[in-house]
């Protein structure tokens, strides 16, 4: 087999996901379509990406046409977004409020800072 | 025949009552100069509160809370006719008046603060005793207006109310309207009497501690609940219905005559919404009981 460097070891990562046939039933189907028409957020404003929520969910870039919409408790939020730089007093209290979330859940992290400390890295 | 009947109605309500939510969305994107989601958003949300895979419960009272809100609904619609006259869609109207009405609608929210009251989130005890204060001032107007009403058509059945009208009540009796109207706004959870439900405010109130199929229970009664308040309201003020066409404008009509007041108008604070409520609407419709009955 000839080795393609990067691209080869990704693929061998990934797997085939098409041969996945654990979520293909009729139930399943209608579960995901009704769980992807309607996504309830919790816009957990952590840090300075907190700006870049609400217009999003506002009148220009609407996202309730989308169906989605904010949660007002995390016991009603499918999707936490987590939005800026998290100390860990930040980091506790996110966790507390990822475990009161009901499966199934994701948690979506909005810009540089979230993912490796962005412009705070040094 | 009965059970057949009884089912039609509940599937009557609740894709109505959810259609109406969502033009409800729509409306008011509208208002904001944004388009909504699809007409049929709310039923995908309460049916994607259903598949969610664990809700979170804090004990058999706390199951109880959503259980027993949802048989008041339910109750309450079953009590009265879509129609003002013949027998299909009339449930057990035969049965209850506008007595057992009445009582069947405060029996849903008392339970449900039952439940919130065990979930032990501060924001729940906090949305109910802010609902059940503002509930007992709401009742007030609506009461006096409501039992006017019967003593002056005679009659505490729904059906005869509403086809004993010769011209809407509503324009005979104008001052009993506009109290139980406002009273109605603050049924229906639109502002300016909306503090118990309020997302940011107390994190929607009761139901805070909900996750999961309780949430989609409570979405469900909600709907189906706002139906059967617009038919009582059409039975007792806008001359009843006779047909479905007419059942549907009419509670269409006055949705939407209620949401445009929630659109526009802030929210008050519990107390300021108890004081106005205590004296405004009670005190007319006090003079519109006077001068129904003294001319």
């Amino acid at each position: 087999m000839e080795h393609n460097g990067f691209i080869q070891e990704q693929k061998t990562l990934e797997g085939d996901l098409n041969s996945d046939t654990s979520h293909k039933n009729s139930v399943d189907f209608l579960m995901n379509w009704f769980r992807k028409r309607s996504i309830f957020v919790l816009a957990y404003g952590t840090g300075c990406g907190a700006i870049e929520m609400p217009p999003t969910f506002t009148s220009r870039y609407d996202a309730e046409r989308l169906g989605i919409r904010g949660a007002a408790t995390p016991r009603q939020a499918d999707v936490i977004i987590v939005s800026g730089y998290c100390s860990y007093k930040t980091l506790r209290r996110i966790i507390r409020t990822y475990e009161q979330m009901s499966n199934p859940k994701y948690l979506l992290a909005l810009g540089s800072c979230t993912v490796n400390g962005g412009m705070y890295w040094d | 025949m009965i059970v057949i009947d009884l089912l039609l109605m509940l599937i009557v309500a609740y894709a109505v009552g959810f259609l109406y939510y969502g033009l409800y969305r729509n409306i008011t994107a509208r208002f904001q100069r944004r388009f909504g989601p699809p007409v049929w958003q709310s039923f995908i949300d309460s049916i994607k509160f259903f598949f969610k895979e664990d809700s979170i419960s804090h004990g058999w009272m706390f199951y109880l809370g959503p259980v027993i809100m949802t048989t008041g609904a339910i109750m309450t619609l079953f009590f009265i006719p879509f129609f003002s006259s013949g027998n299909s869609f009339s449930g057990l109207s035969a049965y209850g008046n506008l007595f057992v009405v009445l009582y069947l609608m405060v029996l849903g929210p008392l339970g449900n603060a039952l439940g919130v009251g065990t979930g032990g989130s501060p924001f729940g005890a906090m949305g109910i005793t802010r609902g059940l204060t503002r509930l007992f001032a709401m009742e007030l107007p609506f009461y006096i207006a409501v039992i006017a009403i019967m003593s002056l058509s005679g009659s505490a059945d729904i059906a005869a109310i509403a086809s004993g009208q010769t011209t809407f009540n509503a324009f005979s009796y104008p001052l009993l309207f506009i109290a139980a109207l406002i009273s109605f706004i603050g049924m229906m959870g639109q502002s300016p009497f909306d503090v118990p439900g309020a997302p940011v405010e107390v994190y929607s109130g009761p139901a805070s501690e909900f996750s999961g199929k309780f949430l989609a229970l409570l979405m469900s009664q909600s709907a189906i609940f706002t139906f059967a308040k617009l038919v009582l309201m059409v039975h007792l003020f806008l001359g009843g219905a006779s047909g479905f066409l007419e059942l549907l404008l009419k509670t269409f009509v006055l949705f939407i005559l209620v949401i445009s007041f929630g659109a526009i108008y802030g929210r008050f604070k519990t107390p300021q919404a108890v004081d106005f409520l205590i004296k405004v609407p009670t005190g007319i419709a006090v003079a519109g009981l006077l001068l129904a009955t003294w001319s």
